[in-house]
């Protein structure tokens, strides 16, 4: 529960300080792209703070690389 | 996007800051679970190798000397397909090696120094330094860490001196009793950890002071943590011996324990821990630079600063999700190394040949 809300609360403040600097300079895309990755960020630690089961990034790359992986180091046995 | 510039000093510091990386802490004991009493040769292998590796990195580099990897991308494959190509670099590599190191910091104070703190207390206090870093541009990196490196190269140094005693070289005899092998296997893991992760290091290319001059201080830099590296390696091996130094996860903290001068200078280890907190912070701080700037400069903005916010937090969760304990953290190494090699050999030389294929079609744009 306070993961949430310190997610949310990092998120809005985060939001507050860059927001009005990027939209008084014009800045429409770097604001546009900034609020996608604070959403993406803020999504992720609201997730984690739930402890919903979330892949890792090693699980991808043990698929991709796992089986040549292992061939290489079975060469050096 | 990028107006600052760093000095040619600084850049070699800074090489040599994110050679010892983390690289000091726990490598040693993951070279000797596979090269055991000759990890000591692996890490001296690793190191020849790993030289090779940064000349090769700057052979790219000569050749746009005024991009970074991801404006080298956007140019030689267009900004779409490059973009793309790009972000895989960013947040397959970049984000990768800065989860990794966050999540080292985090276990290490978590089981060595602070064990009553939440351990994303430790990735939160260890991040705000970071952004503000980065926030700060280049140049606040750069004189960060010429201010910094002489602290850990004297505490590297005060460890190595005050831990020779200990030593003796019979605890790595035989030599090669194993064979060749299990030395080329435990070099092939130090030659990703530091070296192969020094990929990262294009992101900061275009913003040296002197182009030309970026092979040597490259080489200077990586050459005397390498050095470094070795010498951590030997002396744990020949103070502890092969066995404990591969069932100990921290070698290094360990031999810092050892330190004993007379009765009055003892446990000074947290001390020592200066040594790969101001290691791994420049490291992750590197590398959390090129996350920003390279995510920017792939979509096309004009600055980069207000990622750091965002991008922080998804590093928090994504150093929580790499290994759901720390001994499967340890044993992700092999695929780690095709990782790494993926952006760090294959596509530097996908670009060189695109370079070469395209040559005469950007005429003189090339050089950059």
């Amino acid at each position: 529960m306070w993961g949430v809300l310190a997610s949310f609360g990092a998120g809005l403040l985060f939001a507050g300080y860059e927001l009005p600097r990027l939209l008084r300079a014009q800045r429409k895309k770097e604001a546009v792209i900034f609020l996608m990755f604070l959403a993406i960020g803020i999504t992720l630690c609201v997730l984690h703070a739930l402890a919903v089961p979330l892949p890792s990034p090693y699980q991808w790359l043990e698929v991709i690389y796992g089986p040549l992986a292992e061939r290489i180091f079975a060469m050096l046995q | 996007m990028e107006q600052g510039r760093i000095g040619n000093l600084q850049f070699t510091v800074l090489a040599g800051l994110f050679t010892i990386g983390d690289t000091v802490l726990f490598v040693p004991a993951l070279i000797a679970s596979e090269a055991l009493k000759d990890a000591w040769l692996s890490a001296i292998l690793a190191l020849l190798v790993g030289l090779g590796i940064i000349v090769f990195y700057t052979v790219l580099q000569r050749k746009f000397p005024a991009m970074t990897l991801v404006e080298i991308l956007r140019q030689l494959l267009g900004s779409r397909v490059g973009g793309f190509v790009s972000l895989l670099y960013v947040f397959g590599f970049l984000l990768l090696i800065a989860s990794t190191l966050l999540r080292e910091v985090g276990d290490f104070m978590e089981t060595q120094i602070l064990p009553n703190t939440p351990i994303h207390v430790v990735y939160m206090l260890f991040l705000v330094i970071v952004v503000r870093a980065v926030r700060g541009g280049i140049e606040t990196i750069g004189r960060t860490a010429e201010i910094s490196a002489p602290w850990v190269m004297l505490m590297l140094m005060l460890l190595i001196l005050f831990v020779l005693p200990e030593s003796r070289i019979a605890r790595v005899e035989p030599v090669l009793y194993g064979g060749i092998k299990p030395v080329v296997r435990g070099s092939i893991i130090f030659i990703a950890v530091p070296f192969l992760e020094l990929a990262a290091m294009y992101m900061i290319f275009p913003y040296v002071e002197s182009a030309e001059r970026i092979r040597r201080n490259f080489l200077v830099g990586c050459a005397i943590g390498g050095v470094l590296l070795c010498l951590v390696t030997f002396l744990s091996l020949t103070t502890f011996g092969a066995v404990m130094t591969k069932d100990a996860i921290y070698p290094s903290y360990l031999l810092a324990k050892k330190i004993q001068l007379g009765e009055f200078l003892q446990r000074i280890e947290a001390l020592m821990a200066i040594i790969w907190l101001f290691s791994i912070y420049f490291k992750l701080t590197t590398c959390f630079y090129g996350i920003c700037l390279g995510t920017a400069q792939a979509m096309g903005l004009k600055e980069y600063k207000p990622l750091a916010f965002p991008m922080a937090m998804i590093l928090i969760v994504f150093s929580d999700l790499i290994a759901p304990n720390i001994i499967a953290f340890f044993a992700i190494n092999q695929v780690y190394v095709l990782a790494t090699g993926t952006f760090a050999i294959a596509l530097p030389l996908f670009l060189l040949l695109v370079a070469r294929f395209r040559g005469s079609a950007l005429g003189g744009k090339s050089g950059g």
